[in-house]
């Protein structure tokens, strides 16, 4: 969580085509866009195009290099690349995404409940989000990683029970301030219910920050859970992730540089691509903040 | 001063408890029972008998209600004592204590690595902003925040250890041994000084004092190293709580892949082998070292810039 994404405040009445005008002319916000874009097609897309099995290996074609057949080579197991690489993004970026997804709705219960309630629920609530806080992110993801045991649902419950406490924070302040404005106060006194209130007054206000957030951090856990798989207690083989490739060709850094090469880069590209459309849209919600 | 520092202690003292509770729960709340994993790895044969791990249970201080057993557990971790390893029956203080200047030696050459390139690729980006010593700046913070650390490691093993064979890429020994994993772990933190020193030293570029110096014809140089490079890195400090969190996350993997012999590796190997104590003291560990830095950085901001205070009495 940074300094910076705390700080956003979002003014929702300019409207959404302002926002979407400022991000028009942000060149690398849309070079970040394409970038997901393609990441996202070829997660989505990719396996049913893919040129052969991701699992087939065949000792003749171990470690081969860039060749027609093999776009991007093969494995220590004679397995295509190109086809593990599309494979394996729907778990590196597809199942990050999703679980960002799931984090973004837990953290905003949390948060506009805490936040709207106020008083106790919100200060127990919170003491909690400290708790979570105090541990590096991923320090605390990997040891209860530890505890659960390997695979990648473990890794997944791992990173969500982590993660969601930064977002639930930012969330609680905003709907804090909304609070402070006062028409919240003027809904409730004309009678409207609190579930009504919560969706017709907080929640649209709040809904540029869970997407700025969201995006921004989605290359956090892709990161986080590539990490954890190249440690080897995330996604177990044969099954492709990213991470994994990586782990899997180190011990021929030496020989076959392009087998760690490709997943790294893959990783690497996503990463910068979502970290590019996440300030794209934070510069668009937000323009004097991204001013500074 | 001295108040306020009294007052962030006493704040952090239900955070103290919460991090206690989390770091007992690792083993008291493990799906699988510690008592068996510890008494099967301690039987010949690898499988205990109901009476062994009974035994275990009572020596792991793993009986009697939830509350006892924390009680008990919090007793003796404030007196140091976090228990024995699994694997080696030594203490998991001592383990980690012994692992630790490997680990310091790590994360003081990271820090160098990330102010050396985050603070002079910030000045440039402000200097020129918007043209294109700024760009390649910012170019260079975003890809180094895209960059995994583990993925960093092994293309500068590649290159410097592999193909020139310039650096050793394994084990810690003279400056040589530091230089890769130091560069692969503070690699990762320098974009976020880029960005912020960027941000902070063009406000402060634009500040009355840097102007009024301009005015009073003072060198363009003299002028941003004494009026607003001072007070641009004052915000600056902050990033560097942020920094350790970055630091103590990105070494357990550099340490793994350059066989480095600190804590990271000691955590990962934990996991492996299921050693809980183990794992439990690095999780504590960390938590204390990233709160005491939150806390050092804290203290130091409303030192190197008294008007937090009032802004925060304000609030």
């Amino acid at each position: 969580m940074t300094v910076a994404a705390e700080a956003i405040w979002l003014a929702p009445e300019p409207g959404l085509r302002a926002s979407w005008r400022r991000f028009r002319r942000n060149h690398a916000a849309l070079a970040g866009l394409v970038l997901v874009s393609v990441v996202l097609a070829a997660a989505l897309f990719g396996p049913s195009v893919a040129p052969s099995d991701p699992l087939a290996g065949s000792l003749d074609a171990r470690h081969q290099g860039i060749s027609g057949d093999h776009w991007l080579g093969t494995d220590a197991l004679g397995r295509d690349q190109l086809a593990r690489i599309l494979h394996g993004a729907r778990v590196s970026v597809l199942t990050a995404v999703l679980l960002m997804s799931i984090i973004l709705v837990i953290a905003t219960v949390v948060g506009v409940a805490a936040g709207y309630a106020g008083g106790l629920l919100d200060a127990t609530l919170m003491r909690v989000v400290d708790v979570v806080l105090a541990f590096p992110s991923f320090i605390l993801a990997l040891a209860i990683t530890g505890v659960l045991g390997v695979g990648l649902d473990k890794v997944l419950i791992a990173l969500g029970a982590v993660w969601w406490a930064g977002f639930a924070r930012v969330i609680r302040g905003q709907v804090v301030a909304v609070r402070e404005r006062g028409f919240i106060d003027a809904a409730e006194a004309s009678g409207g219910t609190q579930l009504s209130i919560v969706r017709r007054h907080v929640l649209p206000h709040v809904a540029g920050v869970i997407l700025v957030l969201g995006t921004l951090d989605v290359g956090s856990i892709i990161l986080a859970l590539a990490g954890l798989s190249f440690l080897g207690f995330g996604q177990q083989p044969p099954d492709p992730e990213w991470g994994r490739m990586l782990f899997d060709a180190k011990p021929y850094l030496q020989t076959q540089p392009l087998e760690m090469i490709v997943p790294g880069s893959a990783i690497a590209i996503t990463v910068l691509g979502f970290n590019l459309l996440g300030d794209g849209l934070r510069d668009a919600f937000d323009p004097a903040g991204s001013a500074r | 001063m001295l108040g306020f520092a009294a007052r962030r202690l006493a704040q952090s003292i239900p955070v103290l408890v919460g991090i206690s509770v989390v770091t007992w729960a690792l083993m008291a709340a493990s799906p699988d029972d510690p008592a068996r994993i510890y008494a099967n790895q301690q039987a010949v044969g690898g499988r205990a008998e109901p009476a062994e791990i009974e035994q275990a249970r009572e020596l792991l201080g793993l009986t009697g209600s939830p509350v006892e057993q924390y009680v008990r557990w919090a007793r003796r971790a404030l007196s140091g004592d976090l228990g024995e390893s699994f694997r080696t029956g030594q203490p998991v203080t001592t383990e980690i204590v012994d692992r630790l200047p490997a680990t310091l030696e790590l994360a003081g050459g990271a820090v160098l690595v990330t102010l050396l390139l985050g603070l002079p690729l910030g000045v440039i980006a402000a200097v020129w902003a918007n043209r294109w010593p700024d760009h390649v700046a910012r170019l260079v913070a975003l890809i180094g925040g895209a960059v995994p650390a583990f993925w960093l490691s092994l293309l500068l093993i590649w290159l410097f250890a592999v193909e020139w064979r310039w650096l050793p890429s394994n084990g810690r020994g003279g400056l040589d041994h530091l230089v890769l994993p130091a560069l692969a772990l503070g690699a990762a933190a320098a974009g976020g000084y880029v960005r912020l020193l960027r941000a902070s030293l063009l406000e402060t570029l634009g500040e009355d004092y840097v102007v009024a110096a301009r005015a009073r014809g003072l060198r363009g140089s003299a002028v941003l190293v004494r009026h607003a490079l001072r007070n641009a890195l004052i915000p600056v400090v902050s990033q560097l709580g942020v920094t350790v969190g970055v630091l103590l996350s990105g070494s357990v993997v550099v340490e793994v892949i350059f066989s480095w012999p600190g804590i990271g590796r000691y955590a990962v190997d934990s996991i492996a082998r299921r050693d809980l104590p183990a794992l439990q003291g690095f999780v504590l560990f960390s938590a204390l070292v990233y709160l005491g830095a939150s806390l050092a950085v804290d203290l130091a901001y409303r030192w190197l810039d008294p008007r937090v205070g009032r802004r925060g009495a304000e609030r």
